[in-house]
């Protein structure tokens, strides 16, 4: 099954990662975003970045108490392609228990 | 194995399941239904008891022979279930649970609950009455008491333990509060009684299974 085109900068690892921490939590800090994905500072600026280009979270500075740090936060459109992946996702293995999908003897 | 730019949906699952988030939001609901699952054999086996005592025979006739091996059979029943069904929730969370228990644990924990507090019960019947007597049937909260201790300490390292030795210690309190209180020795009181024990470890296990859920 092929992934639907507009649903293609979700579906890699790291990014996949970035977006499901993001439709559960809403809105993380980097170091946050960094323990739950064990994506690196670069990794994770990089794929964040080209998810942000596509309109799916947006990335603010913040002043916390140690200091000013990136946060992430999920857009409306990324809550939107988020759950439709997970339709696509659903959808994949209710192909595999389809009857011509089985293989039985 | 996904590589850097693409992936089957199977790896894409497999992802999902690698975050955090999702693992504690799995691991929680999952160790919550553990919890009710322990909580229905607890209470199945109490009433058991109380069929055992109360309902199989007269009270007055005496009791049919080898009548103990209907509480055995019926709890080693309940102790297999209840363990099968723990290793079945967790391994239907697979994508979370990337180290699995050995499945011997939750069989093994469950016997070794009922066997200590059936030796304790017996051991200390064996002697003299040890103060007032109040409920008979107050050693049904002494195995749910351990039960939930154990239950916590093994799903320590996937859930917070303190709902669950909470739990425990409350189930203690009760079992020596309800053991210890001057209550009459009347067959209906102990009948009712009773059977107000036997709920008690649905529903402390209950909320703690539906706390540890809320919390993932």
């Amino acid at each position: 099954m092929q992934v639907p085109a507009e649903l293609e900068a979700i579906h890699q690892p790291a990014r996949l990662r970035v977006m499901a921490l993001l439709y559960q939590r809403g809105d993380v800090g980097a170091s946050a975003a960094r323990e739950a994905t064990g994506l690196t500072p670069g990794n994770l600026d990089a794929h964040a970045k080209k998810l942000a280009e596509v309109g799916l979270l947006e990335a603010r500075r913040a002043l916390t108490r140690e200091g000013f740090e990136v946060r992430y936060r999920i857009t409306a459109a990324g809550v939107t392609a988020m759950a439709a992946y997970l339709d696509w996702l659903e959808s994949f293995t209710r192909e595999l228990r389809r009857p011509e999908a089985q293989s039985r003897p | 194995m996904a590589s850097a730019t693409s992936m089957t949906p199977s790896e894409a699952i497999a992802t999902l399941g690698s975050v955090r988030a999702y693992r504690e939001r799995l691991t929680g609901r999952a160790a919550g239904i553990v919890w009710m699952i322990w909580g229905t054999i607890l209470t199945l086996l109490s009433f058991q008891a109380l069929y055992a005592e109360f309902g199989a025979w007269d009270h007055d006739a005496p009791k049919p022979a080898m009548g103990w091996l209907l509480e055995l059979v019926g709890t080693a029943f309940g102790v297999a279930f209840a363990g099968l069904a723990t290793n079945a929730v967790w391994r239907a969370h697979a994508l979370d649970a990337e180290r699995m228990h050995p499945r011997w644990i939750p069989f093994a924990a469950g016997a070794a609950v009922v066997l200590a507090v059936s030796g304790l019960v017996i051991a200390t019947n064996a002697l003299t009455d040890l103060g007032p007597r109040g409920l008979a049937f107050a050693p049904i909260l002494l195995v749910a008491s351990a039960g939930a201790c154990t239950i916590a300490l093994l799903q320590r390292r996937r859930v917070r333990a303190a709902p669950g030795l909470w739990a425990a210690a409350a189930l203690l309190a009760l079992a020596v509060a309800t053991r210890f209180t001057p209550l009459p020795q009347d067959r209906d009181t102990q009948f009712w009684g009773a059977a107000a024990l036997a709920w008690l470890p649905l529903a402390a296990y209950a909320f703690v299974g539906w706390w540890t859920a809320r919390k993932a």
